[in-house]
């Protein structure tokens, strides 16, 4: 046992330590070269940006009519006419290729193939198939480009969710809007850079959570704020009954004394930061008003957007106040509609979901345009994942229901640097995989970042002792769908 | 002696790794400030390299004797050791950036590859190679030290230097570059835009400017400035006659001096003309150094294939000055020159604030005035934005007199006017524009029909009048909403209903019936019902389709019992707060069947005691469950009441069967009435779940959930 001791000890010699002490400190030396603050903690980055965009941006704000539950890509844009007429046969196990499936049709002996209950018809010079339930989205074909093959990784709601959100399936990394909050500041100092409202459909309903507009490690002023759905979108706004803005001004002017000369004392810039805080909801105090005041819209604005746009809290008022938002400078507008995971009762659910979100989609896109707007900014319409081409449950003449299905799905853009009225990606006869142009979740953020100016390799944040990214470790730009 | 050598063979084989391993990592390189003295070292590095390669070569070529051979080797080790030094200190210098990136590539390879050959040559003659090993890698050698040479000079000098006294031409000439404000703005200014004319061989008006001493000389009218009289010198002046005077400078058909240069130049004679003072001897709040840095950059600039504009950088400072709560102005991009302008709020907004961007005239490509309170007369200034491509005035109080005085913006691209008082006379006005490709005059007084003209008339514009309601497209209306906040009323609540959308009527039934356009009574005012009923309601208005019917339960706060007790125990998955959860008041969300305002059974049927010691007057009981048939949850198969003054012996008062639904329909929170009108104090209530399924809803187990949330005595 002595001579093991001794020969370890002899494994390490003076000429051993001399060499690997060199070796050690200059790797040490020219770690510290590649990484200066490899030695650091890992606060306090600082954009390189300075909050502008790495180079000319297409699209200066985003609006994501984000479609929660994922609604069917068969029978809303992805035409198969293959799947009616193999109606009831199941599906293949050349195409299935091994796809693992949920818990809700593991079980499940066949999977019968089932096609749209809904008519198809193309429309517009793009001549883009779009189902009977979307007329008003059909009327502005021409204007939008899908991409029939979006693809993901997660196969259930949360991760999927997530992953479309915040470009992980685990939660807790910053969301899309607060990467964009972070990269490229707000434009109008008097709302917040990220604003979120959400809608629930008359379909079967998913949660959403606050942790898909989450700041993640950002600093918390990139974290999305959620709207109310009530006569007040933003509550506690209002001054007190028996207060009016004079007070309000004198008594943050005196605070603001107050706090200068505790900031004198103390130096903690966390003061400024309230005292500026304050102060942004002194001035939110005008503009919330201003953004809800429809005075200066025309009556026939209810039409266009439908007349549930005067309903606080559906979908119709959330597109209309995501116009006024986005027009008054709010870089990220985050819709969410519930209720379109449609695992039975396909044919009674949704084409209520449809008729909710048909109008104001569509008068959302036309609204931009008329006003100069649609080319700086990036409409994003779609959901987590897309829907499996065979039943799920029982197939009756009049009613089926889809599963979840990860490998494809339909999504559409319009707006600022999009191309308009185009296709991108194939999907195979049987509306299961792709066969042409994939699109992963990863190349979609990458593409959206760099039309609104930012690259997605550069937008970076170190935490917890690396650099993070919207796209994380991937992510390739597609340039087949910019302009 | 032999040591020391070995000590540097390793050397030059260890930063020969280095070197490779910088050659592929050079991206992610951070040079810390100390090591920047090692990258300035460089440029008196690269001397030793050349000279010594060369020297080893020639060594190799002309002295052969095997006496030299030691010589030989120490110079051909230290041609090795130094190249590689050499190449390690240039990749500390190149991160200090302003080199041309495809140059510095290949300086970079060639530079690597001389450390390499060099390192081999030696090798190959200390270990006494073939001759041919070393013959090619003296050769090699002599290769990358010209290449490398060259590309290096190139990088300092620019391109074609070594060349350009053969090709030579006046135009290449440049304003020499040192540390004085000068010459790294206003000399740059007059390189780029002066020195066509104003060089040594072709001095117009016997004015050189290529140099400060021939600048100091000054032309045929004198010299150019008067120290602190800007107005007064000659520069100045020639530079602010107007442009069609024959003496203005730069003449009409050259590039002209941006508003910032003249600025700088103006400033600078107006604080004494100082040629010589250092730009980092100036303080950094001295505005003038402000803008030498930012007139400079623009110059210093590599302007990269990407960038779409070319015009000179606004500073910082200027920018940042610029930007309110109310007023965004921002760089389009950290690359670009242009500026966007924002305003927001229109309350506070104040027209000079237009007019005070005059300041980055030059800069600015697009301003968004939507919403302001934009009068016509606030527009006038608009032609000096000489850059503006976009702009936008939607909501403002802009009319045709507005549009006019944006007819000299010749840059001018798209223009939003939408919900705007501009009438049809602006046409010809927005036509004559010549930039102009989409005009927005949706919601204006310019009607489709006359859009349509013009868009006839004037085809290179797009005249977008967005959406026109059709009186013919019938929408439907919107269903009533309950103003109640909940549809647990309180004593004495009644019902109130709103139409969202105006001038609609509403009609209502409360007996479960379908309302009717002509017999359903119109609602008029709140309703009172004095326990759970169900709404249903429809909008009516003349030239829309009637609403979907709302249907609304609104549940009545009965009377609270003094002690009440589960006899049944409830299922485990949704024990609810026991006999709390019937009682409490608390009504439950439909989605959320684990909160424990609800309870559910499924196996055994419900049943519960209540006690009214006072024995008052009931006229009803409800029982308030979940209706879910796509979760099996399903009204209760029957429903028994039992009442008595004494526990053990109550008696049936009244059992009720309700109807189970047909189809799926809306999931909802119901209620089930049963009349009693006694006065007892104990009653006994025995709800059964659903035993089997109707037979359009085919599920695993056959059994429903009967999920209550509570049990109101009225």
């Amino acid at each position: 046992m002595a001579r093991e001791f001794l020969e370890n000890r002899l494994n390490v010699n003076r000429r051993h330590f001399l060499g690997k002490l060199s070796l050690g400190v200059g790797s040490v030396a020219l770690g510290s070269l590649l990484i200066p603050d490899l030695f650091k903690s890992g606060d306090g980055e600082v954009t390189s940006s300075l909050g502008l965009p790495h180079f000319a941006p297409k699209a200066k704000r985003i609006i994501y009519l984000f479609q929660n539950g994922a609604p069917s890509q068969l029978e809303s844009f992805d035409y198969k006419p293959t799947l009616n007429k193999m109606r009831g046969q199941d599906l293949p196990e050349s195409v299935r290729q091994g796809q693992r499936l949920t818990g809700m049709t593991s079980n499940q002996k066949k999977f019968p193939l089932v096609g749209s209950y809904f008519k198809f018809q193309q429309h517009g010079h793009s001549g883009a198939w779009v189902s009977e339930m979307f007329p008003n989205i059909a009327g502005i074909a021409d204007e939008l480009c899908f991409i029939k093959t979006m693809h993901t990784e997660a196969i259930n709601h949360d991760p999927a969710l997530t992953f479309m959100q915040t470009g992980a399936q685990q939660g807790n990394r910053p969301s899309f809007g607060a990467w964009m909050s972070y990269g490229l500041g707000s434009e109008n100092r008097n709302l917040p850079a990220f604003c979120v409202l959400l809608s629930r459909g008359r379909g079967n309903g998913q949660g959403v959570y606050s942790k898909l507009w989450t700041n993640g490690f950002l600093d918390s002023v990139h974290q999305g704020v959620q709207f109310s759905n009530s006569e007040e979108a933003v509550l506690y706004l209002n001054n007190p009954a028996g207060s009016d803005k004079q007070s309000r001004r004198q008594m943050l002017d005196k605070l603001g004394e107050l706090n200068g000369m505790a900031f004198e004392n103390f130096g903690d810039p966390e003061i400024n930061a309230r005292v500026q805080q304050y102060e942004m909801a002194y001035r939110m105090q005008t503009a919330v008003p201003e953004l809800t005041d429809v005075s200066r819209e025309p009556d026939h604005i209810v039409k266009m957007y439908g007349p549930e746009c005067l309903i606080p809290g559906t979908y119709a008022a959330n597109c209309l106040l995501a116009r006024k938002l986005s027009e008054a400078g709010v870089r990220f507008v985050q819709l969410y509609h519930q209720g379109w995971d449609q695992h039975g009762n396909l044919t009674g659910e949704m084409p209520l979901q449809a008729k909710d979100v048909d109008r104001p989609s569509a008068a959302l896109i036309r609204d931009l345009k008329q006003r100069g707007l649609l080319d700086e900014t990036l409409v994003i319409w779609g959901g987590e994942f897309g829907r499996t081409n065979y039943c799920q449950g029982d197939l009756s003449d009049k009613n089926y229901g889809r599963d979840h299905h990860p490998r494809c799905f339909t999504i559409w853009l319009a707006g600022g640097g999009v191309k308009p009225g185009i296709t991108y990606g194939e999907t195979d006869e049987f509306g299961y995989n792709i066969v042409k142009d994939p699109v992963h979740v990863n190349d979609f953020h990458a593409t959206a970042l760099h039309l609104m100016g930012l690259d997605h390799e550069r937008l970076t944040f170190k935490h917890l002792g690396r650099r993070y990214r919207l796209t994380d470790v991937a992510g390739k730009l597609v340039p087949g769908i910019m302009a | 002696m032999q040591s020391f050598k070995r000590i540097l063979e390793n050397a030059v084989f260890a930063l020969n790794i280095l070197a490779v391993f910088l050659l592929f990592t050079n991206q992610w390189l951070v040079v810390p400030s100390w090591l920047q003295i090692g990258g300035r070292l460089h440029p008196l590095l690269v001397h030793f390299p050349v000279t010594l390669v060369l020297l080893g070569v020639g060594f190799l070529i002309f002295a052969q004797s095997e006496s030299s051979r030691p010589l030989l080797q120490t110079v051909l080790l230290a041609a090795a050791l130094t190249s590689s030094l050499t190449a390690i200190s240039g990749f500390f210098l190149s991160k200090e950036g302003g080199y041309d990136d495809d140059v510095l590539t290949y300086h970079r390879w060639a530079g690597v590859m001389l450390s390499i050959l060099s390192a081999i040559l030696y090798y190959a003659i200390s270990s006494g190679r073939s001759r041919q090993v070393i013959r090619s890698s003296a050769a090699l050698s002599t290769l990358a030290v010209v290449i490398a040479g060259h590309l290096g000079a190139t990088l300092t000098h620019g391109e074609g230097y070594l060349t350009a006294p053969l090709f030579g031409k006046s135009g290449s000439e440049t304003y020499k570059v040192d540390s004085t404000m000068f010459s790294q703005s206003i000399g740059k200014v007059m390189e780029a835009k002066c020195f066509g004319c104003h060089n040594r061989s072709k001095a117009k008006g016997d004015l050189v400017l290529t140099s400060a001493e021939s600048i100091l000389k000054g032309g045929k009218h004198g010299s150019l400035w008067k120290p602190g009289d800007p107005s007064g010198s000659l520069i100045i002046q020639r530079l602010e006659l107007g442009i069609d005077e024959k003496n203005h400078m730069p003449p009409k058909d050259k590039p002209q001096l941006t508003a910032s240069e003249m600025k700088l130049i103006n400033r600078w004679i107006a604080v004494g003309a100082d040629m010589n003072i250092k730009l980092n001897a100036m303080p950094t709040n001295d505005s003038l150094r402000g803008l030498a840095l930012s007139v400079g950059s623009t110059y210093l600039k590599k302007h990269t294939a990407d960038q779409r504009y070319h015009f000179a950088f606004a500073s910082a400072e200027e920018i940042q000055m610029l930007n309110t709560p109310f007023r965004f102005v921002s760089q389009v991009a950290i690359s670009e020159p242009a500026l966007q302008a924002d305003f927001f709020v229109r309350q506070a907004f104040r027209p000079e604030s237009i007019e005070e961007l005059s300041a980055v005239a030059d800069q600015i490509v697009s301003i968004n005035l939507t919403n302001m309170p934009v009068k016509d007369e606030d527009l006038s200034m608009m032609s000096k934005f000489v850059h503006l491509e976009k702009l936008i005035l939607n909501n403002t109080d802009v009319t045709d007199k507005g549009v006019q005085a944006l007819k000299r913006i010749s840059s001018l691209q798209s223009l939003a006017l939408s919900g705007t008082a501009v009438s049809e006379a602006a046409i010809d006005q927005l036509a004559s524009m010549p930039g102009l490709r989409d005009v927005f005059i949706w919601n204006t007084k310019i009607t489709q029909a006359s859009a349509d003209a013009a868009g006839r008339k004037y085809a290179n514009i797009n005249w977008q009048t967005g959406y026109v309601p059709n009186s013919r497209e019938v929408l439907q209306l919107s269903a009533p909403l309950a103003v109640n906040e909940s549809q647990l009323l309180q004593p004495g609540e009644p019902i109130k209903l709103k139409a969202t959308i105006p001038g609609a009527v509403i009609r209502y039934t409360t007996d479960g019936s379908e309302p009717d356009s002509v017999k359903s009574p119109v609602y008029n005012g709140p309703v009172s019902i004095s326990s759970y009923t169900l709404i249903k309601a429809k909008a009516y208005r003349e030239g829309w389709k009637s609403s979907a019917t709302a249907t609304l339960g609104f549940f009545c706060k009965g009377l609270a019992p003094e002690k009440a007790t589960l006899l049944t125990p409830s299922d485990k998955k949704y024990p609810g707060n026991g006999i709390n959860t019937l009682i409490d008041s608390r009504k439950g969300f439909m989605d959320f069947f684990r909160d424990p305002s609800w309870m559910a059974f499924r196996d055994n049927p419900l049943e519960a005691v209540f006690h009214f010691p006072t024995r008052p007057k009931i006229n009803s009981v409800t029982i308030s469950f979940a209706k879910d048939v796509g979760a099996e949850t399903m009204p209760p198969e029957w429903m028994e009441i039992y009442g008595g003054n004494d526990d053990s012996h109550l008696t049936l008062i009244r059992k009720v069967v309700p109807t189970q639904p047909a189809e799926y329909g809306t999931n909802q929170n119901e209620g089930i009435v049963v009349p009693l009108g006694t006065s007892y104090t104990t009653y006994k209530v025995i709800a059964k779940p659903l035993t089997k399924l109707p037979a359009f809803r085919k599920a695993p187990k056959d059994k429903g959930w009967l999920m209550v949330d509570e049990i109101f005595f009225n």
